[in-house]
């Protein structure tokens, strides 16, 4: 279980790390953005 | 066994049912202020009855319970419906994005196994002053957001170094040196707050199973004595009857 909300906590960061890095991934930034634009 | 995987997949499907429509709910409660979002940034000069009309045309007009069963059943088929700003294909957007977010989550999950076995190893096995500074700068790098690691990282090897690019991406196709390069700060910023987390669990684990080191030196009970962690401790197993 524990394991299972890391990979959801890394999962959520990772989604936030794309929008300051610019990668294009679910949390780029910008009105394209899937999750997080 | 059959049954137990019912019941799991059964929950699975309720808590699926519940956190969609919540965000469902959250997301198109507000219709209006969505219809006026689509049309731009001249849309501030547009008469009401005019984002009334782009509402009717984006079909939110309709009761929301009704939109979200529209959704849902295309939803169960794989449409996700199409974006209201770039009119593309829902899941054709998830499916060029979801690769790059995978690649960044697996890379780090694998490093992370490595790497926090080996500092969470030594530390419990060492001990000592390397124990006590892989536990600061456990505590150090947990405590730090990664968004705080990412802008540090940034400037110390993109903009100081001039070794990594700071933004963009490149696909493996391109070249594996390349896209290596374009995701190694994103990886690793992410890589620190992980590993110094599960570096510290490892390290817990070792030093409760290690007869050599802190569970030695646990009380009676599982308290703490001199020289050892109380949480150490307190989570130490109970031996089997």
């Amino acid at each position: 279980m524990a394991l299972n909300w890391q990979i959801m906590a890394l999962l959520g960061s990772a989604v936030f790390i794309e929008q300051i890095f610019a990668l294009p991934g679910l949390g780029e930034a910008g009105e394209s953005g899937v999750l997080a634009g | 066994m059959f049954g137990a995987l019912l019941r799991k997949l059964g929950r699975t499907v309720v808590i699926l049912l519940v956190v969609s429509f919540t965000t469902f709910v959250l997301m198109y409660s507000n219709a209006y202020e969505i219809a006026r979002a689509t049309l731009g940034i001249g849309a501030n000069e547009l008469k009401e009855s005019d984002v009334r009309v782009q509402m009717t045309y984006l079909g939110l007009d309709r009761p929301l319970l009704v939109q979200y069963g529209s959704w849902l059943k295309g939803a169960v088929t794989g449409d996700f419906g199409e974006s209201f700003f770039t009119g593309q294909s829902v899941t054709g957007m998830l499916a060029t994005r979801v690769p790059v977010t995978l690649a960044l989550v697996i890379l780090t999950i694998i490093l992370t196994a490595v790497l926090s076995v080996l500092i969470g190893v030594t530390a419990a096995v060492r001990g000592g002053w390397v124990d006590r500074v892989i536990q600061f700068l456990a505590v150090l790098g947990g405590a730090i957001p990664a968004f705080v690691i990412a802008i540090v990282l940034v400037f110390a090897f993109a903009v100081s170094a001039r070794i990594l690019p700071a933004t963009g991406y490149v696909s493996p196709e391109q070249g594996l040196t390349e896209w290596a390069r374009s995701i190694a700060l994103p990886v690793l910023a992410l890589l620190i707050g992980s590993v110094a987390n599960a570096a510290s669990q490892f390290r817990g684990r070792s030093s409760t199973r290690s007869p050599g080191t802190s569970s030695a030196r646990c009380g009676p009970g599982g308290s703490a004595s001199r020289g050892s962690s109380s949480a150490m401790c307190c989570a130490t197993p109970e031996a089997p009857a």
